[in-house]
């Protein structure tokens, strides 16, 4: 995807109907002794995008992983899709599965192809069988320019360059709302 | 002593009838010691109580002789109306034993995959069972290769320990002869022979599995 693209598709925050697809309420968080989110309030609607900046260590990174409870809040209440996700909320992973989430370092599975990269999710999370899972990721790969990498092991991108990236942006836009980490601009195409 | 060529030749055949214990014997604590050590590792890092529990079952395995477990299990278990083939126990022994050291291994392995990776398989909503099979497992097997195979190799040359409980395999069968004809050095040299072939051919086995493994991680 050009950056133009990308562009055109990434105006539209804001002017949806707000049928919220993250709600978050007077967040806290602690590390230990530190406070490193206090009192965050924030309401995503469902199609919108929106942007978290902040100088390094301000706690962007953790207020994200704690929309997919990949870190735990102490206070506060946090809704996706209208359902509550927090610590001793059973059956996280049925909510995991509808929250994308594109990693700073990538973190793809090095001993995986990239196709199954792609579908090890959808067939084992997802439950879809294994063609149409491959269908849905093979027209991503196209979509982003990549279908000939389908077979390729991922391990000597995984550093980050920049093919490794688009692949990496699939797996969000196939599992539904996005949060992206990654420092690339515009990395989650929709 | 001397060696007697001629003796050696006519007590062969019987030796070598028993390789095919020993081979199966090894094959299947082998494998039986890598799947109840990977339960155990992964069984210690679940939950605070469990991994207690299983740290020190591990612990307790290993710090205990073979040869006790073996005795152990032959002897006390039909106290208890488990009757089981020698054979049987003698696999059981070995994967008990073994299963100690491979979970070692096994958290080796595991320890070396990045943080990341589970972090990953979270976020894509994979439930523990699924992270374990396709995302942990595979990338540990290949982490440590080297280091299982050694641990086939011992698990081998713990075959002749079965002797004790009467399981038919090389050892057993060469104490066999020698005790007909008060003639030792002939059946052990052979018995040792048998074992260098076999344990070199696993270390080549394991040797050609981990170029395989690290041929496709560098593709």
């Amino acid at each position: 995807m050009t950056a133009v693209e990308a562009m055109s598709t990434g105006v539209v925050g804001g002017v949806l109907e707000m049928e919220p697809a993250v709600e978050i309420k007077k967040l806290n968080k602690w590390y230990g002794k530190l406070h490193v989110l206090k009192d965050v309030d924030l309401t995503v609607g469902t199609g919108e995008q929106i942007v978290i900046c902040g100088p390094s260590g301000s706690g962007k990174s953790t207020l994200i992983r704690c929309v997919n409870q990949l870190e735990e809040h102490q206070q506060g209440e946090i809704r996706v899709n209208g359902r509550e996700v927090g610590p001793g909320v059973r059956a996280m992973h049925e909510i995991r599965r509808n929250v994308g989430m594109v990693f700073q370092h990538f973190n793809l599975f090095p001993h995986l192809t990239v196709l199954r990269n792609c579908t090890l999710a959808l067939t084992r999370a997802k439950r879809l069988p294994r063609g149409e899972a491959e269908d849905i990721a093979r027209h991503y790969l196209a979509r982003v320019k990549i279908p000939e990498k389908a077979d390729a092991i991922q391990a000597s991108s995984q550093a980050g360059n920049a093919s490794a990236w688009p692949s990496h942006a699939l797996y969000a836009c196939i599992h539904g709302s996005c949060c992206s980490m990654s420092r690339l601009p515009l990395s989650t195409p929709r | 002593m001397t060696f007697d060529f001629a003796f050696a030749l006519s007590v062969l055949p019987t030796i070598l009838a028993a390789v095919g214990t020993t081979i199966w014997v090894a094959i299947a604590s082998c494998l039986g010691a890598a799947l109840l050590g990977f339960v155990l590792e992964i069984l210690r890092r679940s939950g605070r109580l469990l991994g207690y529990a299983m740290r020190f079952v591990i612990d307790f395995i290993r710090s205990t002789p073979v040869l006790v477990q073996i005795y152990f299990l032959y002897f006390v278990l039909p106290f208890y109306g488990v009757t089981l083939p020698a054979y049987a126990v003698g696999v059981l022994a070995l994967s008990v034993y073994y299963s100690g050291y491979l979970a070692e291994v096994f958290k080796a392995g595991i320890d070396t995959i990045s943080a990341g990776q589970f972090e990953a398989a979270t976020a894509l909503g994979l439930k523990h069972f699924d992270t374990i099979i396709f995302v942990i497992a595979p990338q540990m097997l290949r982490n440590i290769a080297a280091p299982m195979g050694n641990y086939f190799v011992s698990i081998l040359k713990a075959t002749p320990y079965l002797a004790v409980i009467a399981v038919p395999e090389m050892l057993g069968a060469a104490m066999e002869v020698s005790s007909d004809t008060f003639r030792y050095a002939e059946p052990m040299l052979i018995v040792g022979v048998v074992f260098l072939i076999l344990a070199v051919s696993i270390a080549q086995l394991v040797r050609q599995l981990e170029n395989k493994l690290l041929a496709s991680e560098k593709r």
